[in-house]
């Protein structure tokens, strides 16, 4: 088995509240502009909520315009993600030895919403405050569209995505919470390393949160909960010490992983090299309540183990970084940790202020803006900063030119997982 | 650097056939059936009213779940269990370094009961119960039906800080998972790892699902017979539940420390059928590719297999593909190694299948032993099989394998032998 190949990145596509433009995203980092909203609801507290949608998509790329009535939107946004990132890396159906074609999915979980079919019928069967199972089970057939159950399979991306690309190769579908797609991306890596696929479509997808994933996400403190003085562009405060909290939003991101030699032989142009990946556990829910986790640590560690980390070579990190109370803090400990000593030469940024938190899309869609960096676009600055950077050196607040080779790029989910990419200028 | 190879040094399970992996093994043996009528809700009336349910389970006190408790749902409890008699039966814990030892597992998303749901759906309740001042007061029961939140739950319990992973493609969940563990063990990422699979139809909204789309067996009259993988008469499957958890070690680590070896896996395939969400490709593809796959990376010849646990879900499209898939990896190369499915007895776990059928597989090499064909009268479209006995016979030959095929194409296919 050959160990030296080379993983490049040749397709990209990042569909966000900002759009399915990476310039227009990219851009919209530079200036601290969000398109966060409030949700929409006749309470006066609904109002200090916010979540980020994606507005309409463009389904040009969708091989056939019935597919949408067979998934969800959540789905539905992660096809066309991924058909999007194929358009880029010039990836067509059978363009690709099928068997030689993975794909590794990182997607958010069954939305109740998604239900909707059920809910007449379910009306229909209660008694009062009881529910009728008998009555519910003689009436489900000719009552509820028989197909429900498929239409929220949570690997329909993997699944139709396959069928556009003739994708037959590895493949799976992670639930890993914000790390679901950074760990699609790291086994896509590992499959072309070993050898098991030339092409990998690698990413991630979430879905628009819903109501009581808002009511309990701000009850644990996850969620920002502002009064509506505040513009929502200043809400996720990435490692300020007055972070209050992330936003919720829907979204995907996807790369086109291959070969080098196998995207060079057939013309396609590599945007990035990913070199180095690591995978580490906080075992525990860390992110909601243990500020001492060394999840971020370990997934630093391991990549440190197979690829040596050179300041010479790594200036940047995109981190995390979303706001959240407890999550930045040990995610910045983690850096000083690892970056012990050089900690002022690495600069820390985090796109979150504009995005939102994308959940299983988040760490791919960093790693997609962190490929324009390494071509030549300018870092981002963190937005919303209140502290001394004194006392966070690594914290970049300006948009600046960035000369080194390699980015890093972190997540953190719920779960506890944590991974690490590392990419370098090809 | 010599290749790192995987073996199998704990098991756990809690099925329809029993709780406790000798108690499920010694159940599929003497021909059980873990079929009878649905005890989780009233389903007198529905289309099919019966399934394989777990029987008389209370999570065992002594598992140290602490707070983390809460996070569970009814499949996930099981899991918990399963997990813990692996554990126990590997000895693994005090034998590892934390930060090498990492779990990857298939689960279902939990069982939304129709009451939650009702409440769930109802916004304008839900948004005049936020408020500021009950920040950090309610711990987030949204992980509850997560299918990631049960390995947190496990590595939380046992402070594992290796790499965690969920994985879900319907049936071939923990087929995967048990892949990946694989594959993490043979890179040096993990020395060990936890690994398997955690599932439950028993809900309302579930198991009208499968109902829905036809893929239920309705022989409401006679549950016992209604699994019948390979069998003329099968109409659908029998919903399941249940858990297996798997300890998969890397060899020379369990040799070192004295563990008892189930069996080596030394294959694994991975493919996707890329055809329609739930039919396969009339030809089979996607399934053999999976088996050639794990066949070749095992450097084994065809002629050591003596047993191939089936995906087989009594289902008419899945059973007659598979079938001719087998044909084509096998039959159709001289070699009758025995193909049979134990969905015939515990029913479909959907998450679970891939493990408790994986974990049937390496009892087998333990033993020797190759689990009897149930409810098998008429065999349809394979008669180039040797679909087995109606009792358990001896198992000839010294590999096995076992497959998963999901809704939505993904197929895996897991090769073991007996451990030199």
């Amino acid at each position: 088995m050959k160990a030296d190949r080379n993983v490049v990145i040749t397709g990209r596509s990042v569909i966000s509240p900002l759009g399915d433009d990476i310039a227009v995203a990219l851009n919209a980092c530079y200036e601290g502009r969000s398109s966060f909203e409030p949700l929409i609801d006749s309470t006066e507290v609904s109002n200090r909520v916010y979540t980020g949608r994606c507005g309409d998509l463009d389904q040009s790329v969708l091989p056939d315009k019935k597919v949408r009535k067979s998934i969800v939107r959540r789905d539905l946004i992660g096809l066309i993600g991924a058909l999007k990132a194929a358009v880029e890396a010039k990836i067509t159906k059978g363009s690709v030895d099928p068997d030689q074609f993975g794909i590794y999915v990182g997607s958010s979980s069954t939305q109740i919403q998604d239900l909707n079919p059920y809910y007449p019928l379910i009306e229909r069967s209660f008694e009062g405050s009881s529910f009728n199972s008998e009555l519910f089970g003689k009436e489900l057939l000719g009552s509820v569209n028989p197909l429900v159950m498929l239409h929220t399979l949570m690997n329909n991306t993997l699944c139709y995505a396959s069928i556009a690309l003739d994708i037959r190769g590895v493949n799976g579908n992670f639930m890993d919470f914000q790390s679901a797609g950074s760990n699609a991306v790291i086994e896509g890596f590992h499959s072309i390393r070993e050898g098991r696929a030339k092409v990998v479509l690698a990413g991630g997808v979430s879905g628009c949160p819903e109501p009581y994933q808002m009511k309990q996400g701000v009850d644990s403190g996850y969620l920002a909960f502002e009064g509506s003085e505040v513009s929502s562009d200043n809400i996720i405060r990435p490692y300020s010490s007055d972070r209050c909290g992330t936003i919720l939003s829907e979204g995907s991101a996807f790369l086109v992983l291959e070969e080098e030699e196998h995207a060079l032989s057939r013309g396609a142009k590599p945007i990035a090299r990913l070199s180095a990946v690591g995978k580490g556990s906080d075992a525990s829910f860390a992110f909601l309540n243990d500020n001492r986790s060394k999840g971020l640590v370990r997934c630093l560690q391991n990549l440190a183990n197979n690829f040596k980390l050179d300041k010479a070579k790594l200036g940047l990190v995109f981190g995390h970084g979303n706001g959240s109370v407890h999550g930045d803090m040990v995610e910045y400990r983690a850096y000083q940790e690892i970056f012990e000593g050089w900690d002022d030469d690495v600069m820390l940024t985090s796109p979150k202020a504009s995005l939102g938190e994308m959940g299983e899309a988040s760490a791919v869609a960093s790693l997609i803006l962190a490929s324009e960096v390494l071509n030549g676009a300018d870092v981002i600055p963190i937005h919303n900063f209140m502290n001394d950077t004194k006392n966070n050196p690594m914290v970049n607040l300006a948009r600046q030119n960035y000369k080194n080779d390699q980015i890093l790029i972190t997540s953190r989910g719920f779960s506890g997982l944590c991974c690490a990419l590392m990419l370098e200028r090809v | 650097m010599s290749a790192r190879r995987v073996c199998i040094t704990g098991i756990g399970l809690v099925s329809p056939l029993g709780i406790g992996r000798e108690t499920t093994w010694d159940a599929l043996l003497r021909g059980e059936n873990g079929a009878g009528s649905v005890k989780a809700f009233d389903a007198r009336g529905w289309p099919t009213n019966f399934s394989c349910e777990v029987k008389d389970f209370k999570l065992n006190d002594s598992i140290p779940l602490g707070e983390n408790r809460k996070y569970l749902n009814r499949a996930t409890e099981f899991g918990a269990q399963a997990a813990f008699e692996a554990v126990s039966d590997s000895q693994i814990l005090t034998n590892v370094d934390p930060s090498a030892m990492g779990i990857t597992l298939g689960v279902g998303v939990g069982a939304v009961q129709p009451e939650e749901l009702a409440t769930l759906i109802n916004s304008d309740q839900i948004y005049r119960q936020l408020s500021k001042s009950d920040r950090g007061s309610e711990t987030m029961h949204i992980l509850q039906n997560h299918p990631g939140t049960f390995a947190t739950v496990l590595a939380s319990m046992w402070n594992l800080y290796g790499p965690i992973s969920t994985i879900q493609t319907a049936c071939a969940s923990s087929g995967q998972a048990l892949g990946l563990a694989y594959k993490q063990i043979k890179r040096g990422e993990l020395t060990a790892c936890l690994s398997g699979g955690a599932d439950s139809l028993a809900g309302e909204l579930l198991f009208s699902g499968f109902c829905l789309i036809g893929a239920l067996s309705r022989r409401n009259d006679q549950p016992k017979a209604a699994s019948r993988p390979f069998d003329s008469e099968r109409d659908g499957f029998v919903a399941g539940e249940g858990a297996a958890v798997l300890v998969l070690e890397e060899l020379e680590h369990a040799k070192q420390r004295g563990a008892f070896i189930y069996g080596e896996i030394v294959g694994y395939g991975e493919t996707e059928s890329a055809y329609r969400i739930t039919d396969l490709p009339p030809d089979g593809r996607g399934i053999v590719e999976a088996m050639e796959n794990a066949i070749s990376e095992s450097e084994l010849e065809l002629s050591d297999f003596g047993y191939v646990n089936a995906h087989g879900t009594s289902t008419e499209v899945n059973d007659r593909v598979e079938a001719l898939a087998l044909g084509r990896v096998f039959s159709q190369k001289g070699v009758s190694p025995v193909v049979n499915s134990t969905k015939a007895q515990t029913g479909h776990l959907i998450s679970a299948a891939g493990a408790i059928e994986a974990s049937f597989c390496a009892l087998a090499l333990r033993d020797k032993i190759i689990p009897p064909t149930i409810n098998l009268e008429h065999a349809d479209g394979c008669e180039h099989l040797n679909l087995g006995d109606s009792v358990k016979t001896t198992l000839q030959g010294s590999a096995v394998m076992s497959n998963s095929v999901g809704f939505g194409g993904s197929n895996s296919s897991l090769v073991m032998r007996q451990c030199d």
